[in-house]
């Protein structure tokens, strides 16, 4: 699992290792059932406050992307793939209505959009 | 998570320098940092929480209990670093170990033995010709080698090169490790917690700024510079402080969202903890030059 | 614990130690040989009162040079009152040093007699009450403002030599007194432990209000 934290970003910190953290199970670079470090380890490796690690946990426990037991240690859920599947297009579905209200606002129309949409998907080049 | 260390309503006065309403709280398994310059009140707080010096009024209590009914108890789960260690310097540090380990009940010998080999420290040897960088791992080894759940370390660090700050970093994060600890130490060179702190407190002119997650300071906060013309009256007050020279202004401010709609062509970096803890110092100074006019 | 702290206060004044043991003898040998008459209790209350002094004075100069050794050491779960309970008490081991020392010096020397009950217990009580009144004061003005009290002490010695041929007086009359020797011992053995008690009371009301740094 690659987590790299930027100084640069604006994102809030546990904001940038909780979205990688997700990245890295939609991608399969870890996979259902297995654990992940322990809050100590974890912030002691990325630098960061063992405060913001367990910060992040408890949201993706939250977000039901992880379960930990106490003794045991942290560990990605399973059986929930269909849970993350549609918190994926959970997840763009929320940009689509950030953009579709910023879109209203500033009265453009439909069609409009699907025309952008388009073109910035293939100048995306993915 | 349960609380080490909560302090409430602290008062003292000493002459013309007072600790006012000092709170806060440190929980289990941090690190916390207590900043601010020299004279803000450090010190004066560690003694008063330690019991050194009379409160005129507050609640200390330590791991839940109260400080005034529990004191012996209490202390002996407590290790102490004060600034320059504190020390009969005439003793040997053999000496000094005799006097000070029967007071502790889970004093471990094996812990002491390990730190002083660890520290190339010798136990015959004099403690008025250890070096400070020797001083402060004598007094860490005496605070280590008891199973202590809480340590407070009063400027542990001042006077000492940045190889031997670090190595003391690596022993607290080390520390830590076992679970269920706490560390406690105040500090003016706020680089060494950088890295390590989990939370910082600062305290100016005998009262407490912030209480606050390092990691969200770093967050919510931001160094800004920009061009002197594009400041108004009310862009300035979307800074903590702010600094002017004929080239540009540089400013901390943590409403970066309302700052970059008021302000183009600026550059936006991440801030240190020092440009923070001046931010505030500085706009807390300014405050109480308005109100006394 | 106590243990421990008496025996911190005889490692701060470890340099005078065996200087100040070794007067403990000398200084009745030296009465023997120039006024065999001051002999016994004088002699043996000067050396003790001496003895005791310096020592203390000595100790009083450590901790006052190293105002936050003591802060650390209130920092463990030393209580303020079991440092003064251990500076008591290294009082006393002083005292019972004398005692000892002199007694040995009377089994080996013919001329120098054993004490009396009576006599040490009057020097006990006497050296008692001396810093039964004076470590309170010290704890409350602390060192600098009483160690004048001490110079004036020694300087004042030699004027006691002539001033204990009234004490010896007065001794007699306590020993022709009516009461028996198990009573004037019983009420010294009191009155001892009775000003030992209040003067440590005061001494750990005084110290536990103080600010240490």
């Amino acid at each position: 699992m690659k987590i790299l934290i930027s100084n640069i970003s604006d994102k809030p910190l546990y904001q940038q290792i909780k979205d990688q953290i997700k990245d890295a199970i939609f991608k399969g670079e870890i996979g259902e059932g297995d654990p992940l470090p322990s809050i100590r380890n974890f912030a002691h490796d990325l630098k960061v406050s063992v405060l913001t690690i367990r910060r992040v946990y408890d949201e993706l426990e939250e977000e039901r992307f992880i379960t930990s037991q106490v003794g045991i240690g942290t560990f990605v859920s399973t059986g929930n793939l269909e849970l993350i599947r549609d918190s994926k297009r959970h997840l763009v579905e929320q940009v689509m209505l950030e953009l579709i209200q910023t879109a209203k606002t500033l009265r453009i129309t439909k069609e409009e959009l699907n025309e952008m949409m388009n073109i910035l998907y293939e100048e995306d080049g993915q | 998570m349960s609380s080490i260390l909560e302090v409430t309503g602290l008062n003292k006065s000493y002459g013309d320098f007072s600790l006012s309403d000092v709170s806060f709280t440190l929980e289990e398994d941090c690190i916390t940092g207590f900043i601010g310059i020299n004279g803000a009140g450090k010190t004066t707080t560690i003694r008063t929480i330690l019991g050194l010096v009379t409160r005129a009024s507050g609640t200390i209590k330590f791991f839940g209990k109260d400080m005034n009914k529990y004191e012996q108890e209490l202390k002996d789960r407590i290790g102490i670093v004060l600034d320059d260690g504190g020390f009969y310097d005439e003793l040997s540090m053999a000496e000094m170990t005799s006097i000070i380990s029967p007071a502790y009940s889970r004093w471990s010998e094996q812990d002491y033995k390990t730190f002083m080999e660890r520290f190339s420290l010798n136990p015959r040897q004099k403690i008025a010709t250890l070096s400070k960088g020797m001083r402060m791992k004598y007094s860490l080894t005496l605070a280590l080698s008891h199973q202590a759940d809480l340590l407070i370390m009063d400027e542990p660090t001042s006077g000492l090169d940045p190889l031997i700050r670090s190595q003391l970093m690596e022993i607290l994060k080390d520390y830590m490790k076992q679970g269920g600890k706490g560390v406690f130490f105040s500090t003016h060179i706020t680089s060494d917690l950088d890295k390590v702190a989990d939370m910082l407190i600062l305290i100016n002119n005998g009262r407490i700024l912030f209480e606050e997650e390092k990691d969200i300071l770093i967050d919510t906060h931001r160094l800004v510079k920009g061009d002197i013309k594009d400041l108004t009256d009310e862009t300035r007050n979307l800074f903590l402080n702010i600094q002017e020279t004929e080239f540009g202004f540089s400013g901390i401010t943590n409403q970066l969202s309302k700052v970059q709609k008021n302000l183009h062509d600026i550059l936006i970096e991440r801030a240190t903890i020092e440009d923070i803890m001046l931010g505030y110092i500085e706009k807390e100074t300014k405050n109480n030059v308005i109100t006394s006019r | 614990m106590l243990l421990h702290l008496v025996k911190k206060d005889i490692l701060l004044v470890k340099k005078y130690l065996l200087f100040m043991l070794l007067v403990v003898i000398a200084f009745p040998l030296f009465i023997m040989a120039r006024n065999p008459e001051f002999l016994g209790f004088n002699t043996f209350l000067i050396s003790v009162i001496f003895t005791e002094f310096m020592l203390y004075q000595y100790v009083s100069i450590a901790e006052m040079k190293y105002p936050k050794a003591t802060a650390l050491l209130c920092g463990t779960p030393y209580s303020r009152s079991m440092l003064i309970k251990a500076r008591y008490a290294f009082l006393l081991l002083i005292f019972t040093y004398c005692y000892v020392a002199y007694t040995v010096l009377a089994l080996f020397v013919p001329k120098v007699e054993y004490l009396t009950l009576l006599s040490t217990l009057t020097a006990l009580l006497i050296s008692t009450i001396l810093f039964g009144v004076y470590t309170p004061i010290q704890y409350k003005l602390g060192y600098e403002r009483t160690k004048y009290f001490f110079s004036i002490v020694i300087v004042a010695t030699p004027f006691i030599l002539p001033a204990l041929s009234n004490v010896d007086i007065r001794l007699d009359f306590i020993e022709l007194s009516a009461m028996s020797m198990l009573a004037k011992c019983l009420i010294l053995i009191v009155a001892v432990i009775a000003i030992l008690c209040i003067s440590l009371i005061v001494s750990i009301k005084i110290y536990s209000k103080k600010d240490l740094l």
